[in-house]
């Protein structure tokens, strides 16, 4: 087989591997994802290659080689335990609004597996047989270094745990290991997933209301334009973790909508747990993916604050904590306090704790709800969550004042002018300012208050990242503004939800049920 | 006055997510039409080598080429590479400047990813004399990657050895233009053996 065959061959490989390892992994809850089981199998089965990682460093070999192929099997089963465990039994769906039942009936179909795995395999071979790339610095010099490196030795260093994180270059690495020497292929892939994750929010959640015309073509519409804009395009291919975080960050804001629909409460936590499981992405796609992943532990925390729900935390927090702990754990029992120029072992040590400080706050707040006579109002936890936001920015700014203004200034100036999005963040705050001045519009909106927390976090944490560790320059590939991307799917969400609820309020008012 | 108030506000989201639409495609159309601020998407030839050229870091890319001249050498990770303790004996390269400081060219952090850990710095000095550099190229198949580097790559041994292929050392020509990657042995400049 020539190079080229191979390479060809090793990226469309380790693309449909992870599929299979992701379908495995979400294999317990097949019934209540639904369609969705399908479209998250790709981020989820990603997770399998850090954690083979962890395994090569534990065991002292090449990348998964010998007995560190168990580590495979490492998140396999922390999703098996976490989603079966959490979610009491098998989650069965029994009680799943109705279009989740069928579409669940038809996903874990061995003709829905014949589909989902013929267009796989069709995409998969297109991506890899296209070969469309785009590579800069931090793709060679972080992610395709570390990873021949991690393919060599099978060991950690604190360039690949702090400098790039370990999913990148341990995915890398597992494509090098099935004769791919550049890893291009999953990058398209996962492009097409957040497409496809997208559509899937809109239609069933955000134009849900709609009469089904309007609710196909406005899904469609939306999703086409995002396929457009040229950020995006540019994305699809690029070698780097943009693509990567905002598929995370999607996937697994998908799963705790999913779970707020979800009944008996076993199936709730058991999507709770897929949510937690794809935060664990987000960690492990970038240093700084611990502070972003606190976005999706405000969203799981405020409806399991309210109605006191402390087995909910542990459902989010399990799979999360315990992944991250498989690939950090093994670094810093070797590596001690890394030093590095992004995440120090030092900084890593300080965001555990912050986290563990959260976890707590988030355990405790949940007791003591739980013994009130009545829940709390989750618009007075989203009100205290704001308030923590603007608190911790507070802090960053009063700590570090000129870092944190240049951040803001470069970070504004990158969006509008210089980062390279044209017209995009002009449109989207555009739309973003409409639903804040409708709100009737907005509070009818499919899940607009926790999209727009999360939009609001998303860039409170971005902000505080920045403005305390470095206030970036203006150009198109600064990390703000890089890093902005991946909220983009989730704010086109939040417009649709808006326009949703817009529409639907105005059926009503047409039919004289408003209440405005 | 409900219904027409909820009537205006449908209108009025309807329009903005028209007007949404309609600037998303305009960045889409100019996009289509040519204009492109990103770095290009191009078709790979499935190789680290040719991504490496694309990734635009001169100097820093020239470690990527040594790097990967020693595995061709090597048949893929070596197991020892003897290098100059002073890597700067290898390339008459001006180093960048990072914030007015030069930055080497050739830098141990930046090689070490392709070397596996193999490396062993040694006091030697890399030059070949034009002689030496002729016998050392008709030694075996010579690998030309970009910015003169070369590797010499050893005919099959019979029996198939592999132990010393696996063992390799840099060494560069007298005007330090070209920098080559040998099994360890095949030269004895300066006693890189």
């Amino acid at each position: 087989m020539s190079a080229l065959a191979t390479a060809v061959a090793g990226n469309a490989l380790v693309a449909l591997l992870s599929i299979a390892f992701g379908w495995a992994m979400l294999w317990r809850v097949r019934h209540v994802l639904g369609g969705a089981y399908h479209l998250l199998a790709l981020p989820a089965g990603l997770l399998v290659w850090p954690a083979l990682a962890s395994a090569s460093h534990l065991a002292g070999s090449a990348f998964a080689a010998g007995p560190a192929m168990l580590g495979a099997l490492v998140p396999v089963a922390l999703a098996w335990a976490t989603t079966g465990a959490i979610g009491g039994r098998d989650a069965a769906g029994t009680d799943a609004a109705p279009g989740v039942a069928a579409s669940a009936s038809r996903a874990r179909s061995p003709r829905g597996f014949a589909v989902a795995g013929l267009v796989a395999t069709a995409a998969a071979g297109a991506a890899a047989a296209a070969r469309l790339t785009a590579a800069g610095y931090d793709s060679v010099f972080h992610y395709a270094l570390g990873a021949v490196w991690l393919a060599d030795t099978g060991r950690l260093t604190p360039a690949i745990v702090g400098g790039s994180s370990t999913l990148l270059p341990a995915m890398h690495a597992a494509a090098m290991a099935l004769g791919a020497s550049w890893t291009y292929a999953v990058y398209p892939l996962l492009a097409l997933t957040v497409l496809g994750l997208l559509a899937y929010a809109l239609w069933r959640w955000a134009f849900a209301t709609l009469p089904p015309r309007r609710r196909a073509a406005l899904t469609a519409i939306a999703t086409a334009l995002l396929a457009g804009v040229p950020a995006f395009v540019f994305h699809a291919f690029y070698v780097h973790t943009q693509m990567v975080s905002a598929a995370y960050l999607l996937a697994s804001l998908i799963a705790l909508r999913s779970a707020e629909d979800a009944r008996p409460d076993g199936d709730r936590r058991a999507l709770l747990a897929v949510a937690g499981l794809l935060a664990a992405g987000l960690v492990l796609a970038r240093p700084d993916g611990l502070a972003y992943a606190f976005v999706l532990a405000v969203v799981a925390a405020a409806p399991s604050v309210a109605h006191g729900r402390q087995r909910d935390a542990a459902a989010f927090l399990a799979p999360l904590v315990l992944l991250v702990g498989f690939a950090y754990v093994p670094a810093f029992a070797t590596l001690g306090l890394w030093a590095g120029d992004k995440l120090t072992g030092t900084h890593a040590a300080a965001m555990f704790g912050a986290w563990m400080v959260a976890t707590a706050g988030w355990l405790l707040a949940a007791r003591a709800v739980a013994r009130r006579p009545r829940p709390l109002d989750v618009r007075a936890v989203r009100s205290a969550a704001y308030a923590a936001l603007a608190l911790g920015l507070a802090v960053v700014g009063i700590a570090s004042p000129g870092w944190f203004v240049a951040a803001v200034r470069n970070g504004a100036i990158n969006l509008f002018v210089t980062g390279g999005y044209g017209t995009l963040w002009y449109a989207l705050l555009g739309m973003v300012g409409l639903t804040l001045a409708m709100p009737a519009a907005r509070r009818r909106g499919d899940w607009s208050a926790t999209l727009l927390l999360a939009c609001t976090t998303f860039f409170g944490v971005a902000l505080a990242v920045h403005g305390a560790t470095h206030p970036g320059r203006l150009a198109p590939a600064d990390s703000f503004n890089r890093v902005a991307f991946h909220a983009v799917p989730v704010v086109i969400w939040y417009v649709g939800s808006f326009l949703g609820g817009a529409l639907s309020l105005a059926e009503d008012g047409a039919l004289g049920k408003d209440d405005a | 006055m409900r219904r027409p108030r909820t009537e205006r506000s449908s209108r009025v989201a309807l329009l903005a997510a028209a007007a949404f639409a309609l600037v998303l495609l305009a960045d889409t159309a100019a996009m289509l039409g040519g204009r492109w601020e990103y770095p290009r998407i191009s078709r790979s030839d499935g190789t680290l080598l040719q991504a490496a050229g694309r990734a635009g870091a001169r100097n820093r890319t020239l470690n990527v080429y040594v790097g990967l001249a020693v595995r061709e050498v090597a048949g893929g990770a070596p197991s020892r590479v003897v290098v100059p303790r002073d890597l700067g004996l290898l390339t008459s390269r001006e180093p960048d400047l990072f914030e007015g400081v030069p930055q080497p060219v050739l830098a141990p952090n930046l090689l070490a990813p392709l070397l596996s850990g193999g490396e062993e710095a040694r006091d030697y000095d890399p030059r070949l004399s034009s002689a030496e550099m002729e016998r050392l190229l008709a030694s075996g198949d010579v690998h030309e990657l970009p910015d003169g580097v070369l590797a010499v790559v050893p005919p099959e041994d019979a029996d198939g050895q592999r132990g010393s292929r696996r063992e390799v050392a840099l060494f560069c020509d007298e005007t330090r233009e070209t920098i080559v990657a040998a099994p360890l042995g095949s030269a004895s400049a300066g006693g890189a053996r």
